[in-house]
């Protein structure tokens, strides 16, 4: 029986010696098999070619700069969890507490008072609220310092569209609310 | 009494807030210079985000890496990327680095799975041989060096050809001295399958080297 491709490959490496393969002495077939093995492996010293000596300290500084990019993106991740993503939730909140805030306010107002309000022009709503309106001077003052890539970031901006895609998947009902809501909100001040 | 160490880190423009780091600790900490560091509290340095910790551990096993990936690819162009590459992935994973392997053989592991998915991806690019002589032998007369420089760059080229897994065992084996053992940790294999993979990669050279593959 032959010698199997390990047996060979140990002897060719020299990690088994001949002697412990009797079956070489009377195999030709192995024998020359173990011998182009040794010359293939004999070929193989090659060296890589030395690169230019400026070529290690470059490879160093590509490395430093793509690890420096690298550990960016994650520092500005863990940022937009960290802070952005609280800030969002923290300006939502209040949001919701200003509009349940001026909904109360402002009693709603039936249609046939104002029969012509949703087509009257768009009133200014900040001018509606009291300057001195502790709820709207807190939103004001988390607002302030967010720049619009920061809040883009935090993903509290709306794309181009997005309200119409809401308004639009509203149930008859939730749009009707929705309606009732726009006209107490605008009607004081439009009418 | 336990020692209390505090940091306070003042961020001057806005928000303008302050972090306060307090950390108890029976032991002071002491960092020796960068240079004298074993690879263990390098890696821990890095960890730390002390600077310059990272770029030591590149500075040390840089040539092997790059070396390594030069033997998958076959020119300076790729292997280069393909450095980078390696070191870019250590450094994400350096938290998954437990110790148990030097970081010497970590790094080759990482280095051969960007080299394995790099090749299969992408035809081998052998350079041009006027490239590849940097090395000058003065005892050497000029056509013997020709002749080993083609010599060379047909053994390379042959390489790049190999299959991914016979690839992998024989560089490991045969340019970087691996055992056997190691190899098959490295690729996620047996012993057997890459002694096998190894006789399999020289019975393929022998034959690429016969057809004088370029």
């Amino acid at each position: 029986m032959h010698l199997t491709p390990e047996e060979l490959l140990d002897l060719a490496e020299g990690t088994r010696s001949t002697a412990s393969a009797p079956h070489l002495a009377k195999c030709e077939a192995c024998r020359q098999q173990l011998d182009e093995l040794c010359d293939v492996m004999a070929s193989l010293e090659v060296d890589v070619p030395e690169p230019s000596p400026l070529f290690w300290d470059h490879l160093s500084a590509r490395v430093r700069d793509a690890v420096a990019a690298d550990a960016g993106r994650v520092r500005s991740w863990f940022g937009v969890g960290r802070w952005s993503w609280g800030l969002a939730a923290v300006m939502s909140a209040v949001v919701i507490v200003v509009a349940v805030s001026l909904s109360l306010r402002t009693p709603p107002t039936g249609l046939a008072h104002h029969p012509t309000a949703v087509e009257e022009p768009i009133a200014d709503v900040g001018s509606s609220v009291p300057a001195d309106d502790p709820s709207f001077i807190l939103l004001g003052d988390l607002a302030g310092s967010l720049d619009w890539d920061s809040a883009a970031e935090a993903g509290i901006t709306m794309d181009v569209g997005a309200s119409d895609t809401v308004v639009a998947e509203l149930t008859e009902a939730e749009r009707t609310e929705l309606q009732r809501l726009l006209r107490a909100a605008i009607g004081p001040t439009g009418a | 009494m336990a020692p209390v160490l505090a940091s306070t880190f003042v961020r001057t423009s806005d928000p303008g807030w302050e972090l306060t780091v307090v950390r108890s600790d029976d032991v002071p900490m002491r960092m020796a210079a960068l240079p004298d560091l074993g690879e263990a509290d390098l890696v821990a340095a890095c960890l730390a985000g002390h600077p310059g910790a990272f770029d030591l551990i590149v500075e040390r096993h840089r040539r092997t890496v790059y070396q390594l990936c030069y033997r998958f690819v076959g020119n300076h162009e790729d292997a280069s990327d393909l450095s980078q590459d390696v070191f870019l992935r250590a450094f994400r994973g350096l938290r998954n680095f437990k110790g148990q392997s030097s970081v010497g053989t970590w790094l080759y592991r990482i280095g051969v799975n960007v080299c394995l998915n790099r090749v299969t991806a992408k035809t081998p690019v052998n350079e041009p041989i006027e490239k590849r002589q940097h090395v000058d032998d003065v005892s050497e007369s000029p056509s013997d060096r020709i002749l080993r420089g083609e010599r060379a760059m047909q053994v390379r080229a042959a390489i790049t050809r190999l299959p991914r897994k016979q690839r992998a065992a024989l560089i490991l084996r045969m340019y970087h001295d691996m055992s056997h053992q190691e190899i098959a940790e490295t690729l996620g294999s047996s012993v057997g399958a890459v002694k096998a993979n190894v006789f399999h990669a020289l019975q393929n050279l022998k034959k690429l080297l016969a057809e004088g593959v370029s």
